[in-house]
């Protein structure tokens, strides 16, 4: 297995390692609808890995140890588990509870990073200067 | 329906109208103002050599009371008259550009950077970031604002929203909740709760607030509220002019608002209606009774959305919509887009005299200040009666009618 190509498992499509060599799930459980307590990813396995490396990469973590990510352009990466009209553009990717887990993520819009995250977005231009305003007033 | 928008270019976090002034707020946290007054006079003086009617900026930029006044409105049921007004608004160009340069006054420094949200009342600036919340006493007179001193902290929670009225100053403070300051400006003698804020009763998270019947609704989400029961004085106010009522407390049991157990996308609220945009994108409105804060079952569906709102803001009848990268004013069942970007900051002046039929919208490029005059509130077809002392005149003998 390649960093770029996935394996599928039981569980879902496994990627990795990332540069700092974390392995990464795409867990099958957010790809299903039909559970109103699952948000659903609806970009492809590939470009959901892309944005946890990315965050990994460049180290957008809290201090829970939560890496928090966003697609350029902050683009819609999820849905609702049932109301397909609630999209998501934030992904959240919580520690594992074992070191030697493998990481996976969600797509939120109840959760929002912390502040600091949310100016390094804005500075590179991952997000413009109102959408970063929009987050820190929990619009979006 | 009319829109019309004068665009005023530049860098701006905020932008808020108080006092025949547009107050303007940068990144940095200058403070800058635009004499409207002083603006329309210029915009009448150029749009006269260029053959508009003259008095037109003045009626859309800086005396939206003489559009509702009796005296304006006995006018225009002279149909010559009306048509003429009439006439002169459709003629006049929907954008317009101030000449910033000359016109942006700069006023000192609040020290308040990359501001989240500003409201001005009472001749008080409050100022919210992520440090904390501020407010600022300035000196207004009718050519400046005159600024003595930096903005000085008044809580240390991220703020995002400042409410004022009645007296209270409410923080919405994220995750750190809720936090109200009771009788801000001393206006009772038995004053026992001014200079603390105190969290306000199972607000742990707070985003924004709204008026609702007196009452103030707490959004601890984009989808979820709860209407905190406010005590009002009893005991007459210091200061004769003012008017309101000035509360004093909140009872410690708030109400759930919700309409069902499905899900919403957002949810706002009027001065006596709920707002609701449902997961099917309709927006709905809720009239809530006075008594019980109880939502009607009666609900109105106002417009089908085709995406989720981000906020709204009551403009006269119509509603000014925030959407992802566009803002949309709605009336009577249409949708008409008055700024297709996305937005830093959107105001509209509902308990304003002069500035009711205003929204400020704050771009990456600049403010726009946008006037809405809905044209159902003049005549337009001509009846047989009323003519208000120029009965002598039919529309073959009208008066050249010059003074707009």
């Amino acid at each position: 297995m390649s960093a770029d190509t996935g394996k599928m498992t039981p569980d879902g499509m496994i990627f990795g390692p990332t540069k700092s060599g974390k392995i990464y799930l795409c867990a099958k459980w957010h790809r299903m609808v039909g559970n109103p307590h699952k948000s659903v990813w609806t970009i492809s396995h590939y470009e959901e890995y892309l944005i946890f490396s990315t965050s990994d990469e460049k180290n957008w973590r809290d201090d829970k140890n939560t890496y928090w990510g966003i697609k350029k352009e902050f683009e819609v990466i999820g849905k609702h588990g049932i109301d397909q009209n609630i999209e998501y553009r934030i992904a959240k990717f919580q520690i594992p509870p074992n070191e030697n887990d493998v990481w996976h993520g969600h797509t939120t819009n109840a959760d929002r990073p912390p502040d600091d995250i949310i100016k390094i977005w804005e500075n590179e231009a991952y997000i413009s200067k109102p959408r970063a305003k929009s987050i820190r007033k929990g619009k979006i | 329906m009319y829109i019309k928008k004068l665009f005023v270019r530049g860098n701006f976090d905020e932008a808020y109208i108080y006092m025949q002034k547009l107050v303007l707020i940068n990144e940095d946290g200058d403070l800058f103002f635009v004499n409207l007054d002083r603006a329309t006079q210029h915009l009448e003086q150029e749009y006269r050599n260029k053959g508009y009617s003259s008095s037109i900026p003045t009626h859309l930029f800086s005396r939206n009371d003489w559009l509702r006044g009796e005296q304006f409105k006995s006018l225009l049921s002279n149909v010559s008259i009306s048509k003429a007004f009439l006439s002169a608004l459709k003629d006049f160009p929907e954008n317009i550009e101030l000449p910033s340069n000359n016109f942006i006054e700069h006023v000192g420094k609040t020290g308040v950077s990359k501001l989240l949200d500003t409201t001005i009342y009472n001749r008080r600036i409050y100022l919210g970031n992520e440090q904390g919340s501020y407010y600022l006493d300035l000196e207004w007179s009718d050519r400046f604002i005159k600024q003595n001193k930096a903005a000085e902290k008044q809580h240390d929670a991220t703020c995002v929203q400042i409410n004022v009225s009645h007296g209270a100053v409410n923080l919405s403070c994220r995750e750190d909740g809720l936090f109200t300051r009771f009788d801000d400006f001393n206006k009772l003698e038995s004053n026992q709760y001014s200079n603390e804020f105190r969290p306000a009763p199972m607000s742990n998270t707070s985003f924004r607030t709204g008026w609702l019947n007196s009452q103030l609704v707490n959004y601890s989400s984009q989808t979820e509220s709860m209407a905190l029961k406010v005590r009002y004085s009893d005991e007459k106010v210091a200061d004769a002019d003012t008017q309101e009522k000035i509360a004093i407390g909140f009872e410690d049991n708030p109400i759930l608002l919700k309409r069902d157990s499905s899900n919403a996308l957002f949810t706002s609220n009027t001065e006596n209606s709920l707002l609701i945009q449902t997961v099917n994108q309709e927006l709905l409105q809720i009239n809530v009774k006075r008594e019980d804060l109880n939502p009607n079952q009666k609900e109105k569906i106002l417009y089908q959305f085709l995406e989720r709102i981000f906020d709204i803001k009551k403009l006269n009848q119509s509603f000014v919509i925030e959407l992802y990268d566009s803002v949309q004013l709605l009336n009577k069942n249409k949708l008409f887009s008055l700024v297709d970007e996305e937005i830093l900051s959107m105001k509209t002046y509902p308990n304003s005299r002069r500035y009711k039929n205003l929204t400020t919208i704050v771009t990456e490029e600049g403010v726009y200040i946008i006037s809405i005059v809905d044209v159902p509130d003049f005549p337009q077809q001509e009846t047989s009666s009323d003519n208000y002392g120029y009965s002598d005149w039919d529309d073959g003998d009208s008066p050249d009618i010059n003074f707009f």
